[in-house]
This record gives structure tokens, C-alpha cells and sequence, in this order.
């Protein structure tokens, strides 16, 4: 995502630019549907209650991510509910060039797997996890947005790579298996 | 701290030595696009900015400042008249650049619940080690927004009365946040203002206008772009013309009109360089 030099962003421009952002990393925290809507409605709500983005202190992102964690960990413990619930089944296609039906299967396979494997994490790995695998963003960025120390941040990505390399091992072989005996 | 078993700052996609399956299945996820409508969530957002205690809270939105773009409609109404298009764009639940259905039956979003929950948060926040130095600036404890008597008043009017929606709660209740320091805990002030409803119907129509071009994109491309032309026409300083334009892009696409697309994606990604489709946009363009 280009960023461009960081200005101060009122909360609205602070919403266009980044709300997508905060839907896909809820997403990847788990969540799904209405209860996106609803969380990216109240992130941007707490960002603004907070005096709104400030730059020099933090990425929007990563700040936001600090919010979006909060939101959801809160959120779950309001509505507590069984994690196998995900429904991957409506994930869309990407946008415009319909994949064929094969190649949709395959791409839902593997974003459950993905899901699958950073739902074992706890819910500081898997923030820390998305950021920087999945959001590119650096540990000094993560730790500046979560205001955490770098070496936190450090030791909460080597744990969570390790329990999520071993739980995708374990989906990928069981996958394996079952393609061979299908 | 170190990482033995790998390199402490390389990503895992980025690591040859590991898996094929694992780093083809973390760029899934990395460039799978969430389900989620930014024009309807940001007209929400707004609805809410636009009910807080003038005073209060931050200047909302200089319509796009970033990007030039034409004022919003969307970025002038003021208080619960807004509520009728929210309910439509709740109850449509278009996603504007998912072409896939499956938010179709998604429930319309609670704004009160949403606003309710976000002063939870805030409060817990408050009490435990805020990371950002802003939010020390900030009253820990939030005054207690007067939410119910507001929400009912101004929920309530004409939701559904000239849209069909299913929804009558699912609209961005105006909420009277606190002021960021020092501020009481004014009322909201939610009567409405004299010019707001025909503002809040253009957004309604809007609304509506861009889930038919939506719609007709899925069989009819080209209708699709002839719908998207008309939009940008009737509304010509609407709110989501970003939004329409995304979808006339997508029906170029489909309609193989490379050069269309590339003159006109090109000119979106230059007027809206920060926009929530950029990277959709700049995929469709093989970039």
C-alpha cells in the first residue's frame, strides 16, 4: 500500500485512506461479515475519540492495528462464539478476473489454511503475525503502532511463526491425505 | 532477540528455503481483498462525525483534501437525515468492487451497537497502558454518551419510508462523543437542519444508483458502464463517484476495452492516489 509522506489526516480522510486496511486485518483476526462492518465502524470511532491520528508517533496503519486489536478482543468477549463458525465459503473472488472454479477452489483451500493456522495463534502473535507477514510492515513499525518494545515484537513473531508453521504443516500434510484417498 | 531457525526480518513469503505450500498459501492471504463496502461504511462513519456536539471532536472531513476530489454530498449532511440512505446502503449491502453475492445476506450492521461497544473499548483502553501519548491526553473514563434518547429520535423517522429496506436499526445513530479535552458531555444536537433532506434523498438516490450499476455489472457489463456514465452525470459532486468509477473499470474490463481502461484507469489512480480500489485498480492494469 503507498504511503505517501504523513501529513496530519482529519477522521475522515483517515477512514478513506486506511478503512480497507482495518477490515482485511479484522478479517484476519477472524472476523467476518456484519461484525467487519461493525468493528471498522467503531476502530474509526476510538481513533477518533483519541484526538485522531497523529503523525511522528506511529504508521496510520499500525496504529490503527493497536485500535483494531482492542475492538476485537473485545468484541469476542462480548459475543462469544466458536471460532469454527468462519464461513470462508462466501469469500468472493477477486475482483475482476473470474478465476475458473478450480482455481477458486484451490484459492479457498488455501486461505483456510491460512486462517486455519492463524487461529492458533493468540491474539498478540496473530496481530503481530499479519502485520508483518501478511501486511509487509517492519517490527520498528509494529512496535511503534502497538507501543510495544521491538523486541517484543521480535519474540511474539518468532513464536507465532513457529506455531503457525507447525499448524500449516500439520493442515497441509492432512490435506495431502485426503486428496490421495479422494 | 534472535530467531535461529530464521532470518529475524525476512518475511516467510520471502524465504525460499521454506515451503512452496506454505509461501503460495501466505500469498493468498496476502492478496485475497476482504469483503468490505468502504463507501457505505465510510457514509456511516460520516453520519456519525456529522452528529457530534458541534465543537467537539475534530473537524470532520474537508471533503478528500488528499486527492482533490469534488465535495461530497455525503460530507455535507448533517445529523439523522442521512439515516434513510444508510438504511438503503445497509440493507443493499453492495460490496462495490466484490462481484461475488455473499454479503448479500449479511445483516445490516448496528450502529448503536457498534458506538456502544466502541465506548467500551475506549473505557478499557483508558484503564489499562494506552501505547500512543495521544490517548493520555484524553479523559480516561469516557462521560456517558446520552445514546438511547438520541438514537430513538432520530432512528426512527423515515427510514424505509421511501426506500423499501429491511433494516430499521442498522444506521449510523448519531452518538454524542465526548469533546478530546475538557469538554461536557453536551446533547447531541439532532434536529434537523432545513437543507438536509433533499442532500440526504440525493445520497439515497445515489446509493441506490450505484447498486443497480453494481447489479447490472454482473450479467451486463456494458450495461454497467452506460449506468456508470449516467451516474457521474446526475450526480455530478456526489459522494461516490470513486466508487462508480471503480465499477466502470471493472466493465471495461470485462468488455476487453484495454485502452478504455488503461486511459481511465490510469486518471483514477492520478486523482485518487490514496483510494481504497488503488491497488484493485492498479491490478486490473497488470501493474
Amino acid at each position: 500500500m503507498s504511503e505517501g509522506p504523513e501529513q496530519p489526516l482529519d477522521a475522515g480522510e483517515l477512514y478513506r485512506r486506511h478503512a480497507t486496511f482495518v477490515a482485511r486485518f479484522l478479517w484476519r483476526l477472524g472476523l467476518r461479515g456484519a461484525e467487519v462492518d461493525d468493528l471498522v465502524q467503531e476502530v474509526f470511532v476510538v481513533a477518533h475519540r483519541r484526538g485522531g491520528f497523529v503523525p511522528d508517533r506511529a504508521k496510520p496503519t499500525t496504529w490503527l492495528a493497536e485500535i483494531a486489536v482492542r475492538v476485537a478482543s473485545a468484541h469476542r468477549r462480548r459475543n462469544r462464539r466458536a471460532k469454527d463458525e468462519l464461513e470462508l465459503g462466501d469469500a468472493p473472488a477477486l475482483a475482476a478476473d473470474e478465476p475458473d472454479a478450480a482455481e477458486q477452489a484451490d484459492t479457498k483451500q488455501r486461505l483456510e489454511r491460512v486462517q486455519q493456522a492463524l487461529d492458533a495463534l493468540d491474539e498478540h502473535q496473530r496481530a503481530v503475525f499479519v502485520l508483518f507477514e501478511l501486511e509487509g510492515e517492519s517490527c520498528e513499525d509494529i512496535a511503534a503502532g502497538l507501543g510495544i518494545p521491538v523486541g517484543t515484537v521480535h519474540s511474539r513473531l518468532h513464536t507465532a511463526r513457529k506455531n503457525f508453521q507447525r499448524m500449516h504443516s500439520r493442515l497441509t500434510v492432512l490435506a495431502d491425505a485426503q486428496r490421495r484417498s479422494a | 532477540m534472535t530467531t535461529p531457525d530464521l532470518k529475524p526480518l525476512q518475511r516467510l513469503l520471502d524465504t525460499p528455503e521454506l515451503s512452496a505450500d506454505l509461501r503460495a498459501d501466505l500469498s493468498a492471504a496476502q492478496s485475497f481483498e476482504v469483503p468490505f463496502d468502504a463507501a457505505a461504511g465510510l457514509a456511516r462513519f460520516q453520519a456519525h462525525l456529522d452528529a457530534l456536539p458541534s465543537g467537539t471532536g475534530h473537524a470532520p472531513l474537508p471533503p478528500t483534501a488528499a486527492t482533490g476530489a469534488a465535495p461530497s454530498a455525503a460530507l455535507q449532511l448533517t445529523g439523522g437525515k442521512i439515516v434513510a440512505a444508510l438504511a438503503l446502503a445497509a440493507g443493499l449491502g453492495w460490496g462495490v468492487l466484490e462481484l461475488t453475492g455473499g454479503e448479500a445476506k449479511k445483516p445490516a450492521p448496528s450502529a448503536q451497537r457498534a458506538d456502544n461497544a466502541a465506548n467500551a473499548v475506549e473505557r478499557s483502553s483508558g484503564a489499562s497502558k494506552g501505547p500512543a501519548p495521544v490517548a493520555q491526553n484524553q479523559p480516561a473514563t469516557l462521560p456517558a454518551a446520552p445514546l438511547a434518547p438520541a438514537v430513538e429520535a432520530v432512528a426512527k423517522p423515515s427510514v424505509g419510508a421511501s426506500h423499501k429496506s429491511t433494516a430499521p436499526h442498522s444506521v449510523a445513530a448519531p452518538l454524542a462523543a465526548p469533546a478530546p479535552v475538557g469538554a461536557e458531555p453536551a446533547a447531541p444536537s439532532v434536529s434537523e437542519p432545513a437543507a438536509a433532506p433533499s442532500a440526504a434523498d440525493r445520497l439515497a438516490k445515489e446509493v441506490a444508483q450505484l447498486s443497480e450499476v453494481k447489479q447490472a455489472l454482473r450479467t451486463d457489463p456494458a450495461r454497467a458502464l452506460v449506468l456508470a456514465e449516467a451516474g457521474h452525470k446526475e450526480f455530478a459532486d456526489g459522494a461516490l463517484r470513486q466508487e462508480r468509477e471503480a465499477l466502470a473499470l471493472s466493465a471495461l474490463q470485462k468488455l476487453g476495452q484495454t485502452d478504455a481502461l488503461n486511459a481511465r484507469g490510469t486518471a483514477f489512480l492520478k486523482r485518487y492516489p490514496q483510494s481504497s480500489f488503488a491497488s484493485q485498480v492498479e491490478r486490473m492494469l497488470g501493474r
